[in-house]
This record gives C-alpha cells, structure tokens and sequence, in this order.
C-alpha cells in the first residue's frame, strides 16, 4: 500500500478513517526538537548571568503555536482542506497566518536566538524582519499567488506542491509578525505603534478581496475542490467555496478585533505609565 | 558604447529610485499601504482572471463553440426501451425528444465519477434559467441491477434533482442499451469483501432536441462548461451550418 508523506489532493472517496502522513510527523517533531535544543543550549551559555531564556508565558505560545500548526497541517483538516474543501483549506490559512504565527513568534525570545548573531540565517532573517514593508509585500504576494486558480490546481495534487504551499504560508506569516515587533519590548525592531496597527489592518483587511470572489462566483473556481467527492452531504463544490470566502471574511474580523484591542490596552497602558499612574 | 552606459545609469536610477520609495522605512506608511492594496488589487484581479470559472457565455456563444466532443455522424440517436423509478416502460426515442437529453450509465454504489458528475449537472441547471432547465432530460442509467433498485435509484438521484430520470432493466435490456449509444457494457472490475465495483462508460452522451447533434462529455467537464452548453443547445444558439467544426476538443 502506497503511504503518502505529505497531504494532497486525490482522485479517491473522503474517508473518516485516521491517515498517517510521516513526511508531518519528521517536520513537526524537528520544529519542537529545534526549539527545545536551542532553549536548553542557550540556558546553558546564560547560566552565568542568570538571565531568563523565555517565561513560561513565551514557551506556551510556542507549543500553542506548534500543537495548533500541527493540527492545522494534518488529518483531517490539512487532508480535507488539500483536496476535498476550499473552505478547510481557507480555516487552515486564517490559522497559519493569523494565529500561529504570532503564537510562534511570540515563543522565540531575544536571548534564545542571541547565539545565532552571526550566522548567515540569522542576518538574512534579521535583514528581512528589518523591513516589515517588504514582509508586508511578501505575505500578500504568497496569498495572492497561492490562490491563483492555474497554481492552485498544479500544485494541490502534488505532496510536494501542498508541503511548499504549507511552508510558504507559515514562513512569510512568521516574517510579518516579526516584523511587526510581536516581541516588541525585548526586540530592538520597532515601529509606531499606529503603523503596527496599519500592517495589521492591512492583512485582516486585504484577503476580504479574494473572499469576495469565493462568495459571488457563480460557479466552482478551483477544479480540485469542484470534482472532489463531497464529504458532507447537501454541501456542494459552489456552497463550500461560498463559506471559503465567508471564513476570509467572517473568520479575519474577529482575530482582527482581538488585536487591536490588545494593541489599545497596551498603547493605553504605556500611556498611563508615562504619566505616573501606574508604577 | 556612451548610448549603452547611458541606458544603464538609467536603469540604476530607476531601481534606486524604486527601491528607495517602496521600500524604504522613511516612505510614509499611507503610500506604501497604499501601493500594496494596488498590488493586492492587481494580483487579485489576475486571479479572477485567471479563473475558467469566467468562462464568457457570451464570447463563446459568439465564437460558436462547444465543450462536447462531437461524435460521428453516422450515429443515429439510441433506441431502446427500460424501465423507470416508478415501473413504467421508458422507450427513449419517444421520451426524449422535443428536450436536449443527457444519458449516462452508472450505478448509486460508484464512489466518485457518478456522483461528481451529477452534482456537477445539477448544479449547472440550478444556475440557469428556467426554460434552460425546463428543456433539460438528465437520464440516469444504473448499471448495477443487483444492487439499484428503482427506490436506492431514485433517492439517490434525487439528493441533486428530483427532476432527473431514473432507468433500470436486465442484465441484457442494459447491454442492448449500451451498445445503441456506442458505450462499452459495463462490468464487474473488482470484487471487495462487503461488495464490489463496476467499470462502466464515464461519459455522459448528449443529444439534441431534433436528434441533429451527438455529443459526449469526459470526466472532468466543469460547471460552467456545462452552464455554458445546455444554454446554448436548449435555445439553439448554435449554428447548424457549422456543426463540424463545433467541438473545442473538451
């Protein structure tokens, strides 16, 4: 029996029964190993100083961030969402982009990656997140690409075509929120406060574009999800692809909210500071 | 030589100057955003351009053209009679004319192609104006008279339209039925341990008010091409002077 590494779309029935994709496994183990070696290694070099690698609080963002990503990538959503439901596949971006990555983010600190200051990775990275403008163009172009009808349809069939989408997705949203300062206080990256916002609005904002495709087309887009056997009864390729859009935009508002009001308290907070009404 | 070194100092200008008003941190962060929904905008446009779902019914009335494949000529419209979901007789010639009639043979148990296909079908009618679907006969032929009965038959076919026709009979009527529309017969492929599976014609065969026009549809015939077709045939939008060059290949 052929055992698939990656999840893609194919010419088979929707089934409920749990599959096995170890190509998942290899990169999801390899992420928290990676994470957890860098941690212990950079606690050991700190050990003299007593400085702190990452609160519990940054360390739960991360495994929340991992745990979720991983969900998000393997059966059943990243199956369903390869090849059977344009709306899956459209939960799994909002996630990846929206949810994980900042949780992802928010659980690398300062003093884990300090070590690193010199390697070639490291710097292109640090040049990258250092132009949250060009992050900004690059999420944008990967979401706009990764939707094209004639990508979208080459691609989805192909292990290789999925995993490539999947990274893609993860690695410019892990590059925009960096870029935006999510570790504001202890990164040395900074923006006004009002232009995190903007960048912010920006991307919640900008897919609502697409979406309105997905909701007023009167026929099927992606021929993947039209001749995908239906997993849920009475829900055909046209209304699927009409609750894809509705999650584009439905789904971004809320995230969107959250962090403005997350990005107020804290504006708001910093300004009671300043004026000596909080110690 | 200096025409050369000209076009390139031009060329550096030109990228210094791109690069220094997009990308720059001192560009003001109203025209940057403002540049990237232009962007946005573009690429989505591309998108939406790009998607076969914008498949003009116009231009393509206008150039003639249809997503069937055409058929020799020399085939004469089918003849043959089985038995519908309600046990009355169906003769097909006498059935069917006077209506555009899509003849497909299947069985309710087929895992994908079957029911694909008469999704795809009845979501194409639902998309289309009432006389477009009021001159429509979807005929569903079950291959499998073992397990379809005209009741399994006819819930299944109306889970996309109770308006489909539903059609069973023996072993042999269904052979003889195949053979008049040039589909190979169906037959048992694979045996399983709690049932089995049927090679069958994944065609859909297609035939015109007035018997004048034969076409069949392969697997992956998308909505919109259908939408596109049953318009086209049901209010003769299409000429009979040009039949032989009709087909598009699919």
């Amino acid at each position: 029996m052929e055992v698939s590494w990656w999840c893609s779309a194919r010419p088979i029935s929707w089934s409920w029964d749990p599959q096995f994709f170890p190509g998942i496994w290899v990169v999801m183990l390899c992420i928290i190993g990676s994470y957890f070696f860098v941690y212990v290694k950079s606690s050991k070099r700190s050990s003299s100083s007593d400085q702190r690698i990452a609160t519990n609080k940054e360390k739960l963002s991360f495994v929340a961030g991992w745990v979720l990503l991983w969900v998000m990538t393997d059966w059943p959503i990243g199956v369903l969402g390869s090849g059977y439901l344009l709306s899956a596949h459209m939960l799994q971006y909002v996630i990846y982009s929206l949810v994980i990555a900042p949780l992802l983010v928010g659980g690398i600190t300062n003093s884990m990656v300090s070590g690193y200051k010199d390697q070639w990775f490291f710097i292109t990275i640090r040049s990258l997140i250092s132009r949250p403008f060009v992050c900004f163009v690059a999420f944008n172009i990967v979401l706009a690409i990764t939707h094209i009808p004639y990508f979208t349809d080459i691609l989805k069939p192909l292990q290789l075509g999925q995993m490539l989408i999947d990274i893609l997705w993860i690695s410019v949203a892990i590059l925009f929120w960096a870029a935006i300062g999510t570790f504001d206080d202890q990164s040395d990256v900074s923006l006004a406060r009002a232009q995190k916002l903007l960048y912010i609005i920006g991307i919640t904002l900008l897919p609502t574009i697409p979406g309105a495709f997905f909701v007023f087309s009167d026929f099927p887009i992606y021929t993947t999800y039209e001749f995908a056997t239906r997993v849920f009864n009475g829900i055909s390729a046209r209304e699927d692809q009409m609750y894809a859009g509705l999650i584009m935009w439905m789904g971004m508002t809320p995230i969107l909210l959250i962090r403005l009001a997350m990005a107020f308290f804290s504006w708001s907070e910093a300004e009671s500071r300043r004026a000596g009404t909080i110690d | 030589m200096n025409n050369k070194n000209f076009r390139v100092s031009i060329f550096r200008i030109a990228q210094r100057s791109v690069h220094k008003s997009i990308f720059s941190q001192s560009t003001p962060i109203a025209y940057q955003i403002s540049i990237i929904f232009s962007m946005v905008f573009f690429l989505t446009i591309f998108l939406a351009c790009s998607s076969e779902d914008r498949i003009s019914k116009e231009d393509a009335l206008g150039k003639d053209r249809l997503f069937g494949i055409r058929v020799d000529d020399s085939l004469q419209p089918p003849n043959f009679i089985l038995q519908d979901t309600d046990g009355n007789i169906f003769d097909f010639q006498q059935k069917t004319s006077g209506k555009v009639t899509l003849l497909y043979f299947g069985y309710t148990n087929c895992p994908d192609i079957c029911p694909v296909h008469f999704a795809n079908i009845a979501a194409a009618l639902d998309r289309s104006p009432y006389e477009v679907r009021n001159g429509v006969n979807v005929i569903f032929v079950s291959v499998d008279p073992e397990r379809d009965s005209p009741k399994k038959i006819r819930e299944w076919l109306d889970f996309f339209d109770t308006d489909f026709i539903g059609l069973t009979g023996t072993d042999s009527d269904l052979v003889i039925a195949q053979n008049a529309v040039g589909a190979p017969a169906a037959f048992v492929s694979e045996v399983y341990e709690n049932g089995y599976s049927i090679a069958h014609a994944a065609w859909i065969f297609l035939y015109t008010q007035d018997g004048s026009l034969y076409l069949k549809y392969p697997t992956g015939t998308r909505q919109a091409e259908w939408a596109h077709d049953l318009e086209a045939l049901v209010l003769e939008n299409w000429s009979h002077g040009s039949k032989g060059s009709k087909n598009n290949g699919g």
